[in-house]
């Protein structure tokens, strides 16, 4: 049986997400005595995301599993890709709420603060709590207006048709991962700059005490 | 009124709780006694043999008087040989005859008394044969004459018994076989044990054949009590007459020789005493039981120990000496223990006379064997210098077949025992009775070296050591065997001094059975020696093992006996002092090294130097274990001892230096306390503080400080810290303005507790070349970390539950873990270099980065401060091992570990040990000591703890390790983060390493693969490599290293540019921590946490293991909350997308990432 043969695919899930792959790039120490395929394929789940309440939250798709370090620069150049396939533009605005390490899961200043827990009743403050939870490992993909949401969903549906179609042969679009350098890593061992670090507390402070000072 | 607590109070209650736990401990008592009941029906089985002996015992025929030629032309013939005691009588020179006449048959011992007990190797019936009195004279006790006489007549029953059993067709499964008796050489009997009868063929099919019984029995033959005049026989009287020519020699005195002769005519006055003694006391039989199963699990047997053993109290001594102790056996003969006594008050009555009586230098017991009721027993002021329980009716004394050494094991076992006995806050029945002390003797010894005999200076050696075994030294010892073990005894003892508490010397692989055609064993070694090697095993006294003097007598013009003592046996190593008193003094001067103990090399010396040169002493695996812990790059740091703590303390001193400065600042608050709370400062950091070390990830020491109390912290917590920050940074310009010159100082971020992002830490690195990591707390922190979880929903009220215990262990109980780990290290001098190689091996194994190093510290303490039934540990490799069977047989989800953090309780044991009958003496010291240890109600406290927490967690999914002290009762500050899968693989790791060094022995092999990881186990293995070796700049230096050459790349300052120093600094940290953090839902990855010591010769490899978690392992339902990098199998169901995630790491570890392995899957 041939590699390629492995590749089997699925569309739609049966919850209505749509499955986009993507095909990995080679890396030098990824070599095919680790088992690997030559054709390695990340898939990240997508549906249309609807949340009527919240204005911040409208355009948006749903996102399961972006690959590692995406950011918004980079899957704004992934979907235009996308869409140029498709001779068509969408404008991407932001991700939203995208905490791919957890670093913000729980927002402790909000918790914490007694401004809040004192003036907002119990089913406030966890409704306002709910409302920013997205589960880990998903993302929203906040788009300018509805047309543009429309154009990429509409361009990504016809992707997946494509590959649906020719499977291995499909004209797949390349992830390229953002990829850290070794002095990221040894970056968290570094200084803080002085100046930034003076600033960023008298501009907090600031901030704090204009916050206290109106909730009196 | 306040409530003074007296010693009164204390000992009423703590009567009230032993009384309680007495009861409990009956009840233990009872099920234990009902496991090691022997079957009746063995007993019936081989009771039908015996009586079948018996007959045929009657049916031998009796003889007529024989000369000396005559025997030997008789078993000339026949196919059994004389089992003649050395040296073998000579036809010309023997004028006495020997002869045959039927023997009085007698159980003895614990069959007879029936207080033998199931054991698993089975057990051995005596049955003593007493010769008739007719076949001796008077004098035969002198120059092994009645010996000899034995000797044939063992040999003429086994000939005939033999015969008897060919005849009823027995011969096919009953053995004969002949033996020692309590390997005495001097007593020669016949074994009898059966072979397995063949069911399917009927071979050795027979209703005779005990052989399921497991029992074996000795034919023992005795002389008939007072033959011989007992007063001839005492242990000072010389019985074998070595002819020589100065008249004017005193002979030696013969005590063994005196022992095995008087003591093999009275077996049945004992077994008559103590069964009158068994009558009169209900418990009598469970307290024997009792005594028998303590003295097995430590080792001790009735064999003499003289030949090398834990030898010479067995249960009989132990059932002796509790007869005697109902007879009286105080120092006016009042009775120590009373007849309606409970089994465990005459166990524990026995322990405490063993504990706390002085039966060799200052004391003995003395007793009547047949006693009427005017002779009770008596513990007598004055010592014998050997250990001394003394029956008056035969002259005999029970403990002949102890050594002083052997006595001083006992008696510290007795008195561990005792302090367990009276603990009455832990249950120590299973410490008592159930673990095998001396299974292992690198758990149960702290040093352990076998001495052998080098074969390539073979003969010389042999001939230098037979030359030294004289005429005189044969008759005081017997043999060569027991002389060679007294002797190295004695030199080791003295040699070592205070250095260690007990010695044990053990002749390994002695051969105390023979065929019946053989006159006596053959010999185990070389040149008729009868041992393989010798094993010399010692338990250390830490606070002086290591000490480099070693103190001889005052100096004096007129040289003393004592400083000539001293000069001979050191020879050139003696050397006059002059000491700071401005004594001079006559003393040996040792050299401390990092790979071995002082011990090793004073033992090493005096050996070479008392035997000969050729005797080799080998101590491989505690160099081995010593070059496992990291060395620093030190002035004279391979000379410096394992217990040498000054690199500590030269950090410490550079911290105090800068607590000054920060403590004399004028700021907005003023500094309230500066707690020191870093590993460098309980002595544990797994690397020594080297300065200007700074890729070592403990370089940066911890610092708790501390401001006056204020009401103006914010009320919110990311402002509270931005203002802690904005206190630090006061802190840092006037560092920098008023020393500036000396201290630099800069920022980072601090990730250590979890959604708490806005911690910053100020690091200070001093002129010393340390660095220190200060961050502050305040009174503010606790209610926020609180509020949180009150305000939090449901889902996430268990994470920020974890956010709190992580500050709480963070910044609250700190200073008082480091206070207390560094107290005991004083106390333990072993603890700091065996949580240093624990730390090692969990690294080496991946763990440690799963694990806080105060989790780590605790489990470590657990062999020092709960050693129970063991000593504390006294060596690295001991105290290591000890913690290995811990972790091994730590079943964590029904047992809490509770620890006693206090010091070690010899202190206490000391003002126990009353004498008998004083009644209680609590003085104020002991009160206090008491006092600081876990009281009953907080242990019990912490046990509903534990119980509240498995009752929601039964299989301990979420928790597993329970650890708790009077500064944790919660027992999970420490481990509510610790995966499963990470703490299962622990136990599992130890349970190997365990098994691995009982089966192969320690050597370096098996140590070798004790630090190997198994990255197998794991399902992919991700290989990386730092593009900077971080091993030399991290302060280590390897033993075979040229250490210039070390120290070149050792920064010798800090860069003027504070963030070059990142670029010695270990990347793959972050790099695992976040692909846990990304993965946290589906992979747990490991990794070295010191890759300056697990990352190869430079210290720049690191490896990823990946454990992909169980549930997905399988395929999945597609849901949106999956949380894992999926790919999708239909429309339902997805699976974990290897490839994919193999991808992310590549790209994430990028230049890093070396390779791609995969195992399971």
């Amino acid at each position: 049986m041939s590699e390629s043969a492995k590749f089997h695919y699925v569309k739609t899930m049966k919850s209505g997400f749509l499955v986009v792959p993507f095909k990995l790039p080679k890396h030098r120490a990824l070599k095919k005595d680790a088992g690997l395929n030559n054709n390695s394929f990340h898939y990240v789940y997508i549906k249309k995301h609807v949340n009527k309440d919240n204005e911040e939250e409208k355009n948006c798709l749903f996102a399961i599993n972006l690959p590692i370090l995406s950011n918004t620069e980079f899957i704004k150049k992934v979907f235009n890709d996308i869409c140029s396939k498709n001779d068509t533009i969408a404008y991407i605005e932001k991700l939203l709420q995208y905490d791919e390490f957890g670093l913000e899961e729980i927002d402790l200043s909000s918790l914490t603060s007694d401004l809040m827990s004192n003036k907002s009743s119990e089913d406030e403050q966890a409704k306002m709590n709910e409302n920013r939870y997205t589960p880990r490992n998903t993302c929203l993909i906040k788009f300018v207006d509805e047309s543009s949401l429309e154009n990429c969903y509409s361009s990504i549906k016809k992707y997946c048709d494509l590959i649906q179609k020719k499977k291995e042969k499909a004209n797949f679009i390349e992830w390229e991962y953002v990829s850290p350098s070794i002095t990221t890593f040894i970056n968290f061992y570094k200084p803080i700059d002085i100046d930034y670090l003076k600033e960023d507390i008298s501009l907090h402070m600031k901030i704090f005490e204009e916050r206290e000072n109106t909730a009196r | 009124m306040k409530h003074n607590t007296t010693a009164q109070d204390i000992h009423i209650a703590r009567e009230t709780a032993e009384l309680f736990k007495s009861n409990i401990f009956k009840l233990q008592i009872d099920e234990l006694l009902e496991q090691v009941q022997i079957k009746h029906t063995h007993i019936l089985k081989v009771e039908k043999f015996l009586h079948k002996l018996y007959d045929m015992i009657q049916s031998v025929p009796e003889w007529q008087e024989q000369t000396l030629g005559n025997v030997e032309q008789f078993f000339k013939e026949s196919f059994v040989s004389v089992p003649f005691v050395d040296p073998k009588p000579i036809s010309a020179s023997t004028k006495y005859k020997f002869n045959f006449k039927t023997p009085s048959v007698t159980l003895i011992g614990s069959f007879a008394l029936k207080a033998g007990i199931y054991q698993p190797e089975g057990s051995s019936i005596d049955v003593l044969l007493t010769m008739p009195e007719e076949l001796f004279d008077r004098k035969d006790f002198l120059n092994f004459r009645c010996l000899h006489k034995r000797s044939v007549y063992l040999a003429y029953l086994t000939h005939h018994l033999s015969e008897l059993l060919k005849s009823e067709n027995m011969d096919s499964f009953i053995k004969l076989e002949y033996s020692q008796f309590n390997d005495d050489v001097l007593l020669p009997i016949l074994k009898l044990s059966c072979k397995k009868p063949d069911q399917g063929s009927k071979r050795n099919v027979s209703e005779y054949n005990f052989y399921k019984t497991k029992f074996s029995i000795n034919l023992v033959i005795g002389f008939p009590y007072k033959a011989f005049d007992p007063k001839k026989l005492l242990p000072s009287k010389n019985c074998v007459r070595v002819a020589t020519s100065d008249e004017n020699v005193v002979l030696p005195p013969t005590p063994l020789y005196n022992f095995s002769i008087l003591s093999n005519s009275t077996h049945e006055v004992f077994l008559k005493y103590l069964y009158k003694t068994k009558k009169q006391t209900d418990s009598f039989k469970e307290a024997t039981i009792l005594g028998r199963l303590w003295l097995q699990q430590r080792g001790f047997s009735p064999k003499i120990s003289q030949s090398g053993s834990l030898g010479g109290f067995g249960t009989f001594e132990f059932s002796i000496l509790m007869a005697v102790l109902l007879n009286g056996g105080g120092e006016n003969a009042n009775k120590i223990l009373l007849h309606g006594f409970s089994s465990y008050q005459l166990f524990k009555g026995v322990i405490q006379y063993l504990a706390t009586m002085d039966l060799c230098d200052g004391g003995n017991l003395q007793f009547h064997s047949e006693n009427d009721s005017a002779s009770a027993s008596k513990y007598i002021n004055e010592g014998f210098k050997t250990p001394t329980i003394f029956d008056k009716t035969t002259k005999i004394n029970i403990l002949s077949k102890m050594t002083i050494s052997s006595y001083q094991v006992l008696k510290k076992y007795a008195q561990e025992t005792l302090l367990m006995l009276t603990n009455v806050v832990q249950d120590q029945f299973a410490n008592i009775f159930l673990t095998d002390v001396g299974k292992f003797d690198n758990i149960k010894y702290d040093l352990c070296y076998n001495i052998s005999i080098s074969k390539t200076s073979n003969s010389s050696t042999l001939s230098h050591l037979l030359g030294s075994f004289g005429a005189m030294e044969r008759v005081k010892f017997v043999t060569i065997e027991n002389y060679l073990a007294h002797k190295i005894t004695t030199v080791a003892k003295f040699a070592l001094g205070d250095r260690i508490r007990l010695i044990e010397v053990e002749l390994v692989g002695q051969n105390h059975r023979f065929p019946i055609n053989k006159r006596k064993p053959h010999p185990a070694g070389q040149g008729n020696l009868n041992f393989e090697f010798i094993k010399l095993k010692l338990i250390t006294n830490g606070s002086e093992s290591e000490k480099i003097v070693t103190k001889g007598p005052i100096f004096s013009e007129d040289p003393s006996q004592e400083a000539v003592a001293f000069k001979n046996f050191w020879g050139a190593k003696a050397s006059l002092r002059r000491f700071k008193d401005g004594s001079i003094t006559h003393c040996c001067i040792w050299s401390t090294s990092a790979n071995q103990p002082v011990i090793t090399s004073i033992l090493d010396f005096i050996l070479k130097s008392h035997f000969s040169d050729g005797i080799h002493i080998s101590d491989n695996f505690t160099k081995l274990f010593h070059e496992l812990l990291p060395l620093p790059n030190l002035p004279a740091s391979s000379n410096t001892s394992v217990l040498n703590l000054s690199s500590f303390y030269n950090l410490k001193k550079s911290f105090d230096l800068l607590y000054k400065i920060i403590f004399k600042m004028k700021l907005p608050l003023s500094v309230r306390s500066i707690q020191p709370v870093g590993s460098a400062f309980r002595y544990t950091s797994l690397c020594q503080p080297v300065p200007f070390a700074y890729s070592d990830p403990d370089f940066f020491q911890e610092v708790v400080l501390e401001f006056e109390t204020s009401q103006k912290w914010p009320d919110e917590i990311f402002s509270l810290e931005k203002s802690k920050t904005a206190f630090l940074l006061k802190i840092q310009e006037q560092l920098e303005a008023e020393n500036g010159d000396r201290y630099r100082s800069f920022f980072t971020r601090d990730e250590s507790i979890p959604y708490n992002t806005e911690i910053m830490t100020l690091q200070i690195l001093t002129p010393e070349g340390y660095g220190f990591k200060f961050r502050v707390l305040t009174e503010r922190d606790e209610i926020l970390y609180l509020r949180a979880i009150s305000n939090a929903r449901a889902e996430v009220k268990s994470s920020l539950e974890n956010t709190f215990l992580k500050f709480n262990a963070k910044y609250q109980a700190s200073p008082r873990h480091t206070r207390t780990i560094e107290n005991l290290s004083h106390t333990f001098e072993f603890y700091s270099p065996v949580v240093r190689l624990f730390k090692k091996w969990l690294d080496s194994h991946l763990l440690l980065g799963h694990l806080s190093e105060e989790l780590v510290e605790l489990i470590a303490m657990k062999p020092f401060v709960e050693h129970a039934p063991f000593l504390v540990p006294g060596s690295v490799e001991n105290g290591f091992l000890k913690l290995l069977r811990f972790l091994s047989q730590w079943n964590w989800r029904e047992d809490p570990l509770i620890l006693d953090l206090t010091k070690s309780d010899e202190e206490l044991s000391n003002s126990l040990d009353t004498s008998i009958g004083a009644g209680p003496g609590f003085d104020s010291k002991t009160i206090k000591k008491l006092s600081e240890r876990l009281t009953l109600s907080q242990y019990k406290g912490i046990q509903s703890n534990f119980h509240n927490l498995r009752k929601s967690d039964p299989n301990g999914l979420t928790i597993q390790f329970f650890i708790a002290s009077k500064n944790d009762p919660s027992g999970i500050l420490y481990s509510s983060d610790v995966p499963l899968p990470i703490a299962t693989r622990i136990t599992a790791l130890a349970k190997v390493a365990l098994n691995l060094i009982q089966i192969h022995g320690l050597n370096k092999q098996t140590i070798d693969l004790l630090f190997t990881p198994a990255v197998k186990d794991y399902d992919y293995v991700i290989q990386l490599q730092t593009p900077t070796p971080l091993k030399s700049s991290s302060g280590i230096l390897e033993i075979t290293e040229f250490k210039n050459l070390a120290s070149s790349k050792l920064p010798s300052s800090f860069p003027s540019d504070l963030s070059k120093m990142s670029e010695l600094m270990d990347p793959t940290y972050h790099l695992v921590k976040y692909l846990n953090m990304k993965y946290k839902n589906s992979v747990i990855f490991s990794s070295h946490k010191y890759i300056c010591l697990n990352g190869g010769p430079d210290g720049n490899k690191n490896v990823i293991t990946a454990l992909v978690k169980p549930m997905f392992k399988k395929d999945m339902k597609f849901r949106v909350n999956i949380d894992g990098n999926v790919a999708p199998i239909d429309a339902e169901m997805v699976k974990l997308n290897r490839d994919s995630i193999f991808h992310e790491i590549a790209s994430f570890g990028n230049d890093m990432i070396v390779s791609f392995e995969t195992y399971l899957n």
